[in-house]
């Protein structure tokens, strides 16, 4: 299905990673550093542009824990855009606790390939629209494979095959993520998202690996996406607007201290990056 | 100020998302709250039919509270209006293919229809411009602004009159709003559609 002609819209979403209700930030998935209050990031991309927010709790997943809710509640009191959620999300109470916390969408990786059926169960409870899958999925010596709790565990599973059995299922959205590119701000791999984002009549989202505005158009002139999720490139700048928050630091905390410190570049924010992508003739959502 | 004194009252139909919308109205300063089985829908101006889940729980719940019921009562007393969103509007038609075909409220002829897959993605998710067709204060100002929608049904009112909106989805054009007397429902969702969203809520009192 070619969409392109018909021109497709294009979602602008940051990304923000939870960790015990503080925006951290990571490398591959991993080594991560705290970076602030994320209801303060939230609202600051809301009022820049953002079309959705999403947070992903890295650790909920991990431990089975899920504390991301009293965070949810604040948050949505702050946004009117929509907010997806996703990390540690188990089964229908969690996705009802989640939507009952302010939540419009969740995402869901682990709990998925753990058991397929969850698919269909939480679709017909909740309406397709509210249920999206992420894949994060690793390279390994030329062959891709799915991974779960933050890609430390790998799946003997391919994205493709996984994504056509998720979509059998039911599945409203696919959020597609390249471990190897994450964090590492180097453009995405675009090779898996165009294959997937064409095959299938669901919205597909693209995470991991923008740098900079071109990395993003690229991947939107080349694939099929609807949406494109990003976060380095958008905290490293917007953390100089904010207080960092007084907790022990671990981790390479002069690098933070010193970026805190320099002086707000308004050129690297969603209403810029619009604009840019509006002058390359892209749908995209400017009245706000 | 005006919205003071407008009462609105949101239908929980146990399947979620009143939270954003009871938010977004309380912040504009509407006297805003929460129907449960026991409170008298009566006590308000405006009532509100919120929507995320499936259709059949939803009319389930609400015909468990007698709710379907008490709407019809509502609507005949003056002064009164409601609002359907997003599900919300679905239910006010007379029947869903949703999972089979479900039967609605009934309020509002017509029937809910799924996207054709092969036409375009579903569910269609994200932010699309909303054009109105007839003159009136609830959108001044708001016409071919972009609202944000998630669903993968339409409605297809039978009198085409109550139109108030249509949007253009890859090329499928279909009915975003209607106005009927003193019903308004929209697809999309105003408490999630930013600032040109709060606009749209600020307006509904018109219906009044």
């Amino acid at each position: 299905m070619n969409l392109k002609k018909k021109k497709r819209f294009i979602r602008i979403i940051p990304r923000l990673d939870i960790k015990n209700q503080f925006l951290i930030k990571g490398i591959n998935l991993e080594g991560l550093r705290v970076l602030g209050k994320p209801y303060e990031f939230a609202k600051f991309y809301s009022e820049n542009g953002a079309d959705e927010i999403h947070y992903s709790d890295s650790v909920a997943s991990l431990y089975g824990t899920n504390n991301l809710r009293e965070l949810v509640k604040k948050t949505a009191k702050h946004l009117n855009i929509p907010l997806s959620i996703g990390g540690g999300i188990r089964n229908l109470n969690d996705i009802e606790q989640m939507l009952n916390s302010g939540a419009d969408k969740v995402f869901i990786n682990s709990a998925f390939v753990n058991n397929l059926n969850f698919v269909n169960k939480a679709v017909k409870k909740f309406g397709s629209s509210t249920i999206s899958a992420s894949i994060e999925y690793i390279k390994i010596k030329n062959r891709n494979y799915i991974t779960v709790a933050n890609g430390r565990n790998i799946i003997n599973l391919d994205p493709l095959s996984w994504s056509k059995k998720l979509v059998n299922e039911g599945v409203g959205e696919l959020i597609i993520t390249s471990v190897n590119h994450e964090g590492l701000m180097k453009g995405f791999d675009i090779d898996i998202v165009k294959k997937i984002s064409r095959k299938f009549n669901i919205p597909v989202l693209a995470h991991g690996g923008a740098g900079n505005f071109f990395d993003i158009l690229n991947i939107i002139n080349q694939t099929n996406i609807d949406g494109v999720i990003f976060s380095s490139l958008l905290h490293y700048e917007t953390i100089k607007k904010f207080r960092l928050p007084k907790i022990n630091y671990i981790g390479n905390i002069q690098y933070l201290k010193k970026l805190n410190k320099k002086k707000y570049n308004p050129k690297i924010s969603i209403k810029e990056l619009k604009k840019f992508l509006k002058s390359k003739k892209l749908n995209i959502r400017n009245d706000f | 100020m005006i919205f003071k004194k407008i009462k609105i009252g949101i239908i929980n139909m146990d399947c979620n998302n009143m939270y954003s919308i009871f938010n977004t109205l309380k912040k504009i300063g509407y006297k805003t709250s929460i129907i449960n089985k026991n409170k008298s829908i009566k006590n308000f101006d405006l009532v509100v039919l919120p929507g995320v889940g499936s259709y059949k729980q939803a009319m389930n719940s609400l015909k468990k509270k007698n709710m379907d019921y008490e709407l019809l009562n509502f609507l005949e007393y003056k002064n009164r209006g409601l609002m359907g969103i997003c599900l919300g509007m679905q239910l006010l038609f007379q029947s869903s293919e949703e999972f089979g075909k479900n039967s609605g409220l009934g309020l509002i002829e017509g029937n809910v229809k799924k996207f054709k897959k092969k036409l375009s993605k579903v569910p269609h998710i994200g932010w699309n411009k909303v054009e109105f067709r007839k003159k009136n204060p609830i959108y001044s100002n708001l016409n071919k602004k972009n609202f944000y929608f998630v669903h993968s049904f339409y409605c297809r009112p039978k009198n085409e009159k109550i139109i108030l909106s249509k949007t253009n989805y890859n090329g499928i054009k279909f009915c975003s709003s209607i106005l009927s007397k003193n019903i308004i429902a929209v697809q999309f969702h105003p408490e999630k559609s930013g600032k040109v969203g709060v606009k749209f809520l600020q307006n509904i009192h018109h219906i009044l």
